[in-house]
C-alpha cells in the first residue's frame, strides 16, 4: 500500500523528524515502511512559470519561442510542444537543472535561437510509465493552478514523498489513507483532523431497488445526472500518480480516490444500460460473463453478481461488465458504494485468476460503515462536475463484541509491568473505547478494527504501543541439558563418514517429472502425485533419491564437470495404503574409477557402521545387470549399488560411466553396530602362505574365498585376494586367482607341519568346487 | 726405528691430504696398515731393540696405528656427507609443483547452515523433533489456527495431495505434533524442507529449508523471546549483531513479530546488500496464540510460549552472499566444491 504524504496531511500533520527517523517509528508500531520515495528526490528544483508569448521559430516550423515569466527573470526558451499557449502555466527546466535519469539542462542554440531552459513534460520527471497519463508524451505539463516563480513539487506537495508500506493480514482497514491516518496519529501521538462531513440522512433520496438477497452487507445507488467527464485537475493526477494509480477522467479517477481514501472500492455503471433496480445475489447456474476488460469469465454458482432487473451487469467486489461500463457519451451514472461478503469474493477472484484494486480490499472483511466515508469523499471530489444526485441504498450496523484485558494478563505475556493507566493510556491512542473494570480493562473495539475478537488481541496491541523495543531481554532458564538422539547423531555422523570418502552433499527437490521417474525402472504401481504442481516435472513425489540424482549427473556431464562423487539423505515416498514416507541415502558418480571403486568405499563405510554385508546380483533394472549388486546384512537387504543400465545411460544421453547407490537409512542405523571390543595383537609371528588356483571362469571369488575361510580353521585369520589373471595357456574357460593366507595364533609361534596340513585341507575343500592349485 | 716411525707417519698424512676417492682411501690404508703394509714392515724390526725399549716402540706404533685408523675413518665420513650433500643437491625438486590430487568431500551450503544452528539450539537446552513432509492439512493449518480463507490454504500457495493432505508449507506442524505427544516443558527445535507454489526465480524456490522453534512453560513472556533469540542472533552473526523486533501478524502467535538484524556487512551504516536500511530480515516470532495451545490440550492460562521460524536458505544465502536461490538446489559441482567443510 501506497501512502502520499501530502495527501496524509489532510488528515494528521506530519511529525517534524526526518523522513528515516519517522519510517522507522511507523515500522516499530507494525506498519512496515518499505521504502519512501519522491519524484522531486529524481529531479532537481524545477519552477512554475508562466508563457508570456509564443512567436515561430524563423529556421523551424514545429518549434516555438516561448517568453517565459519564472519569478525573478524572463526566459527564452524554444520548445516544440504543440500545446503551449500565451498565459499557459508551465513546468521549467532553467539552466543547470537536472533531470530524473541524469538529463542536465542547459542554455543552448536551437537553429540559431538562444534557448534558456527547457519546459517539461510528465514523462521526463521519471515517474513509471503505467502511471502516466495518456497523452502525457505529447505536450508539455500545462498547470490548471499554480504560482509563478513557485517550486514545482512543494506546490503540488510531492517533496513530502509516498511510502510504501507493508500491511499485515489482520489489518485490511489500513488499505486505506484513512486508516494509515489513524496509525499515523497513534504512533506520533498527534491528534486527528476532522473527517470530511456527510450528512447521509439530509441527502436526497432516491427510488431505485435495491435488493441485497444475500453476501451483501451495504449496497448504496449514486443516481447521477449530467456528469460531465473530463480530466481531473493536475493536483489530483499528481496524487492518483503518486499513489501508483494511472489518471483516466474525472469519474474514474474519482472512484479510484475515494477507494483509496476509504479502502472501499466503489464502481460506476451507464445509467442507460441498468434496467429496472439492483439485485445483489449468488450466481445460480454456470454461465458466461464479459467484464469491462472485455474477456469472457465462466461464472459459477456461488459468485456474488451485481444484477439489474435484466440482466448481470457485474462481478461483485471484482470488476463490472462491459455491457454497463462508462462510455465517452455516458452522462447519467449509477455509482454503487457496497460491501461484500470476503470468503465469497476472495474464492471467485482466485477461480478466475482475476485479482483488482478491487477485489484484494474486499477479499479481506472491511466493515459496511465504510462505504459512507467513500460516498463522502467521491461526492466532494466531483463538486460542481454533475447536475443532481440522489441515493438509495442501506447498511448492516457493525456489531463489535467488548473485549476485557486482565492487567496480569499483559504482565505474564509480555513480561512487563504494566498498569492500568498504561493500559487505558495505549487504548486513548489507539482511539479505542474502553471502560476498567476489576483488575483489566473492557476494550470496545471500533468497527474497522475486525481483527480486535480476544484478549490475546489487545495484549497484542499494547505490545505493539507500547514498543517492542522497550520490553527487556532475559534467557528463560535452561530445564536441563539437551542432546541429538542416537538417530540424529547418526545422520550427521555418516555425512562426515561420506564427507570423509570424498563424497560431496547434493540437495534436491523431493518431487520429479514422472517421465524421470519411470526412467528408473522401478515399481512406481504407487506413486504420490501432487494435485497442483508448478508443472509437470515436478508434480511426483520421487519413490527413488536415484532419479534427481541422475538428473544432477546429467547436468554436471552438460556443463563439462569432469568427475562427480555425489550423496543425498533424503526422503522417499510411496502411495500404499498411507502415505510412506523413507529416508534414503543415495550415492552417485561419474568419472571416478569402476565397480569396485564404489564397493570399496562402501566397504570402508560399512566397517566403519560396524556392519558385516554379503552381495548377491541385484535385479533392478536401473544398473547394468551384470554389473550391480544388492547388499544385504543377513537376510536384511538394506540397499542396492552399480552401474548405470546402458539403456538408460544411451535412453539419457550420457556419455559417462555412471555408477549409482541407494541405501536405506533405517535399516543402516538399525543394523549399525558402534561396540568396539579391543583384541591384542598377536606376538607371535604369522606364517603367509600363497596359493594360486586354476578355476572356472564363472566361479565367483565369494565362492572361493567362503571355501578357504571355512577350511581354514582357526588358526587362518586373513585370506587376501592378490591377483586375477587370465591367459590362453589357462584355458579359455578358465581363470587364475592367488590368495595369501594368514596363519597365526595368539599364543604360540606356529609349526611349519600345522600350517601344511591346514593348506592341504584347504585344497582339498577348494578341490570339491573344481579349483586346482597352479 | 722411532725416527722410521715418525717419517712413516709424516708421510702417512701427506699422502691422506691428497687422497680424493674412497678407493684411493682404501689403497692407502692397504699401503700403511695392511698385513704386509708399511706399519707392518717397521714392526719386523722390533726384534733388534733393546729389551727395555720395546714396549715404548711398541705403545708408540699402536698409538700411530690407531690415529691413522681414526684418521682414515673420518676421511670416510667426509667422503660420505660429501656424496649426500651431491645426492641432496641432484634430488632437489621444484616445490611449486601441484600435489597429488586427494579429494575430501563438501558439505553443502544448507546442511553447513543447518549443523550450526542445531549446535547453537541444542547448547540451549533445545530438543531436536523431526515431522514428515506430507503433512495433514489440521496440523499444518487448522490447529495453528490459520484462518479458513487465509491466502496461504490456496491451491496457488499450497501444494496438495487431497482435501486432507498436503506438503507442509513450514515447520510450525512439528510444534503441533511436539505439543500433542508431551506436556510443557517444551523446548524444541525443528529443521526441514518445506514446500510452497512458488514459481522459480532467483528468490524462490518451490522448496527451502525453515528451522522452527518452540518453548512452553509457565512464565515464559515475550522478554524470554527476545532474550533467546538475540543471544542465537550473537551466537550466529557475531557479538556485535543487533537485532530489531518489529510487530507483524502471523496466525499462530499473537503478539507476533519480524526480526531484522544489522547488516554484517556494513554493520547497520546502510549499504547495497541492505538496501541501504542497515537491517536485513531473518526470522518471524511470537508468543504461541492460545488457541493453538488449547488446540493441542495445552492449558494455555497455566503456560505460556513463543515460537519461531527462519528460512534457512535466505541465510545461507546471506552468509555466503549467494545471490540466486537456484544454485542450492542445481547440485553443479562448480558451486558445491567452495564450501570446504
Amino acid at each position: 500500500m501506497k501512502a502520499s504524504l501530502s495527501w496524509l496531511q489532510d488528515r494528521v500533520e506530519l511529525p517534524s523528524i526526518n523522513k528515516n527517523e519517522m519510517a522507522m517509528k511507523l515500522t516499530l508500531t507494525g506498519t512496515k515502511v518499505e521504502e519512501i520515495a519522491s519524484v522531486a528526490d529524481k529531479n532537481t528544483e524545477l519552477i512554475i512559470g508562466k508563457v508570456l508569448k509564443v512567436e515561430k521559430h524563423p529556421e523551424a516550423d514545429r518549434l516555438v519561442i516561448c517568453s517565459v515569466d519564472s519569478g525573478s527573470e524572463t526566459l527564452q526558451i524554444v520548445t516544440g510542444a504543440p500545446n503551449v499557449f500565451e498565459g499557459a502555466l508551465v513546468v521549467v527546466a532553467a539552466h543547470g537543472t537536472v533531470l530524473a535519469g541524469g538529463v542536465k539542462i542547459k542554455n543552448s542554440e536551437l537553429r540559431g535561437v538562444v534557448s534558456q531552459g527547457m519546459l517539461c513534460s510528465l514523462d521526463e520527471l521519471g515517474y513509471s510509465s503505467n502511471v502516466l497519463p495518456k497523452g502525457s508524451t505529447e505536450g508539455v505539463i500545462i498547470l490548471d493552478e499554480g504560482l509563478v516563480g513557485e517550486s514545482f513539487f512543494s506546490y503540488f506537495g510531492l517533496d513530502k514523498g509516498t511510502l510504501d508500506l507493508e500491511i499485515t493480514y489482520n489489518r485490511p482497514d489500513c488499505l486505506s489513507m484513512m486508516g494509515i491516518a489513524l496509525e499515523w496519529a497513534t504512533t506520533f501521538a498527534l491528534p486527528l483532523k476532522e473527517e470530511i462531513p456527510f450528512d447521509l440522512e439530509s441527502f436526497t433520496k432516491g427510488d431505485l431497488s435495491i435488493d441485497r438477497k444475500e453476501g451483501c452487507f451495504a449496497y448504496y445507488a449514486l443516481e447521477m445526472q449530467g456528469v460531465k467527464i473530463k480530466p481531473s485537475p493536475l493536483a489530483w493526477q499528481l496524487r492518483l500518480m503518486e499513489m501508483g494509480l494511472r489518471p483516466i477522467n474525472n469519474i474514474v479517477d474519482a472512484t479510484n480516490l475515494a477507494m483509496l481514501y476509504s479502502g472501499n472500492p466503489t464502481h460506476a455503471f451507464d445509467r442507460r444500460q441498468v434496467q429496472g433496480g439492483i439485485i445483489v445475489e449468488a450466481c445460480k447456474e454456470p454461465a458466461d460473463f464479459e467484464t469491462l476488460d472485455g474477456v469472457v469469465r465462466k461464472l459459477q454458482p456461488g459468485d456474488l453478481l451485481i444484477k439489474d432487473h435484466e440482466k448481470t451487469i457485474g462481478l461483485a467486489g471484482i470488476m463490472g461488465g462491459e455491457n454497463s461500463q462508462i462510455l465517452d457519451d455516458s452522462e447519467d451514472l449509477i455509482v454503487e458504494f457496497a460491501n461484500f461478503d470476503s470468503t465469497s469474493i476472495m474464492n471467485t477472484s482466485r477461480r478466475l485468476g482475476l485479482r483488482t484494486e478491487a477485489s484484494s480490499r474486499f477479499e479481506k472483511e472491511l466493515e459496511p460503515e465504510r462505504t459512507l466515508l467513500a460516498m463522502a469523499f467521491f461526492l466532494k471530489y466531483l463538486e460542481g462536475d454533475y447536475d443532481w444526485a440522489c441515493l438509495s441504498g442501506s447498511h448492516d450496523k457493525t456489531q463489535r463484541k467488548a473485549v476485557y484485558l486482565r492487567q496480569s494478563r499483559a504482565e505474564n505475556i509480555l513480561g512487563i509491568r504494566l498498569e492500568l493507566e498504561d493500559l487505558e493510556k495505549i487504548f486513548e491512542k489507539l482511539h479505542f473505547n474502553y471502560k476498567r473494570e476489576n483488575g483489566g480493562v473492557w476494550v470496545y473495539p471500533p468497527s474497522y478494527r475486525s481483527d480486535i475478537l480476544r484478549e490475546a488481541d489487545l495484549v497484542e496491541e499494547v505490545a505493539r504501543i507500547y514498543g517492542y523495543q522497550n520490553i527487556p531481554s532475559k534467557l528463560p532458564s535452561i530445564p536441563e541439558p539437551s542432546n541429538l538422539t542416537a538417530r540424529q547423531k547418526f545422520e550427521w555422523n555418516l555425512r562426515d563418514l561420506l564427507w570423509g570418502l570424498g563424497y560431496e552433499e547434493m540437495l534436491n527437490y523431493s518431487f520429479v517429472s514422472p517421465r524421470s521417474a519411470a526412467s528408473i525402472h522401478r515399481d512406481t504401481q504407487h506413486p504420490l502425485i501432487l494435485i497442483n504442481p508448478l508443472g509437470e516435472e515436478f508434480s511426483q513425489m520421487r519413490h527413488s533419491l536415484l532419479i534427481s540424482a541422475l538428473d544432477v549427473l546429467q547436468r554436471n556431464e552438460n556443463v563439462k564437470n569432469e568427475a562427480v562423487n555425489f550423496f543425498e539423505i533424503g526422503n522417499v515416498f510411496e502411495m500404499k495404503k498411507d502415505i510412506l514416507q523413507s529416508q534414503m541415502l543415495s550415492l552417485a558418480s561419474y568419472g571416478q574409477g569402476y565397480f569396485f571403486h564404489l564397493k570399496g568405499n562402501l566397504e570402508e563405510l560399512f566397517c566403519s557402521l560396524g556392519i558385516e554385508v554379503s552381495y548377491k546380483r541385484s535385479e533392478e533394472a536401473v544398473y547394468h545387470s551384470g554389473r550391480c549388486a544388492d547388499v544385504f546384512l543377513g537376510e536384511e537387504r538394506i540397499g542396492s549399488f552399480g552401474e548405470l543400465s546402458p539403456f538408460i545411460a544411451l535412453e539419457r544421453g550420457m556419455k559417462k560411466t555412471v555408477f549409482l547407490g541407494e541405501f536405506s537409512m533405517d535399516k543402516l542405523f538399525e543394523l549399525r553396530n558402534l561396540g568396539i571390543l579391543h583384541q591384542a595383537p598377536s606376538r607371535y609371528p604369522a606364517v603367509v602362505r600363497d596359493l594360486a588356483l586354476l578355476v572356472d571362469k564363472n566361479l565367483t571369488q565369494q565362492e572361493i574365498y567362503d571355501k578357504i575361510l571355512s577350511m581354514g580353521g582357526q588358526l587362518l585369520k586373513k585370506v587376501e585376494l592378490f591377483d586375477i589373471y587370465y591367459g590362453s595357456e589357462l584355458g579359455e574357460s578358465k581363470k587364475s586367482m592367488a590368495y595369501h593366507c594368514v596363519f597365526q595364533s595368539s599364543e604360540r609361534t606356529l609349526k611349519d607341519g600345522e600350517v601344511e596340513d591346514t593348506m592341504a585341507k584347504i585344497l582339498r575343500g577348494l578341490e570339491e568346487i573344481g579349483a586346482q592349485r597352479r | 726405528m722411532k725416527e722410521k716411525l715418525l717419517e712413516m707417519r709424516k708421510a702417512f698424512y701427506k699422502a691422506l691430504e691428497e687422497v680424493l676417492t674412497p678407493a684411493e682411501l682404501d689403497e692407502l690404508r692397504i699401503y700403511y696398515l695392511g698385513k704386509s703394509g708399511a706399519l707392518k714392515e717397521i714392526l719386523k724390526q722390533m726384534g733388534g731393540l733393546r729389551k727395555e725399549d720395546r714396549p715404548v716402540m711398541g705403545e708408540l706404533a699402536n698409538e700411530l696405528r690407531d690415529s691413522m685408523g681414526e684418521a682414515m675413518a673420518s676421511k670416510l665420513k667426509e667422503f660420505e656427507r660429501m656424496l649426500l650433500e651431491k645426492k641432496i643437491e641432484e634430488e632437489k625438486i621444484d616445490i611449486t609443483l601441484p600435489g597429488e590430487k586427494i579429494s575430501m568431500g563438501r558439505v553443502h551450503p544448507t546442511t553447513k547452515t543447518i549443523r550450526e544452528l542445531i549446535d547453537v539450539f541444542v547448547r540451549m537446552g533445545f530438543s531436536l523433533e523431526d515431522g514428515p513432509e506430507v503433512e495433514s492439512v489440521y496440523n499444518n493449518f487448522d490447529a495453528l489456527n490459520s484462518p479458513k480463507d487465509h491466502p496461504s490454504r490456496g491451491l496457488s500457495d499450497t501444494f496438495y495431495f487431497d482435501a486432507s493432505r498436503v506438503l507442509r508449507t513450514h515447520t510450525s506442524p512439528v510444534q503441533i505434533r511436539t505439543m500433542k505427544k508431551m506436556q510443557p516443558p517444551i523446548r524444541m527445535i525443528s529443521v526441514g524442507r518445506c514446500f510452497r507454489n512458488d514459481e522459480i526465480d532467483a528468490t524462490h524456490s518451490p522448496m527451502f529449508y525453515q528451522m522452527e522453534g518452540l518453548v512452553v512453560d509457565e512464565g515464559i513472556s515475550m522478554a524470554d523471546l527476545k532474550g533467546t533469540l538475540e543471544e542465537f542472533v550473537r551466537q550466529l552473526f557475531g557479538e556485535e549483531t543487533r537485532s530489531l523486533f518489529r510487530p507483524h501478524n502471523f496466525p499462530f502467535t499473537e503478539p507476533s513479530a519480524e526480526v531484522d538484524i544489522t547488516c554484517f556487512k556494513c554493520h547497520g551504516e546502510g549499504c547495497r546488500f541492505c538496501s541501504g536500511t542497515g537491517y536485513i530480515e531473518i526470522l518471524g516470532c511470537g508468543m504461541v496464540h492460545p488457541s493453538v495451545l488449547e488446540e493441542c490440550g495445552i492449558d494455555s492460562e497455566k503456560y505460556t510460549g513463543f515460537a519461531f521460524g527462519m528460512g534457512l536458505d535466505r541465510i545461507t544465502m546471506m552468509r555466503y552472499e549467494i545471490d540466486d536461490i537456484r544454485y542450492l538446489y542445481e547440485n553443479d559441482k562448480r558451486f558445491l566444491d567452495q564450501f570446504r567443510r
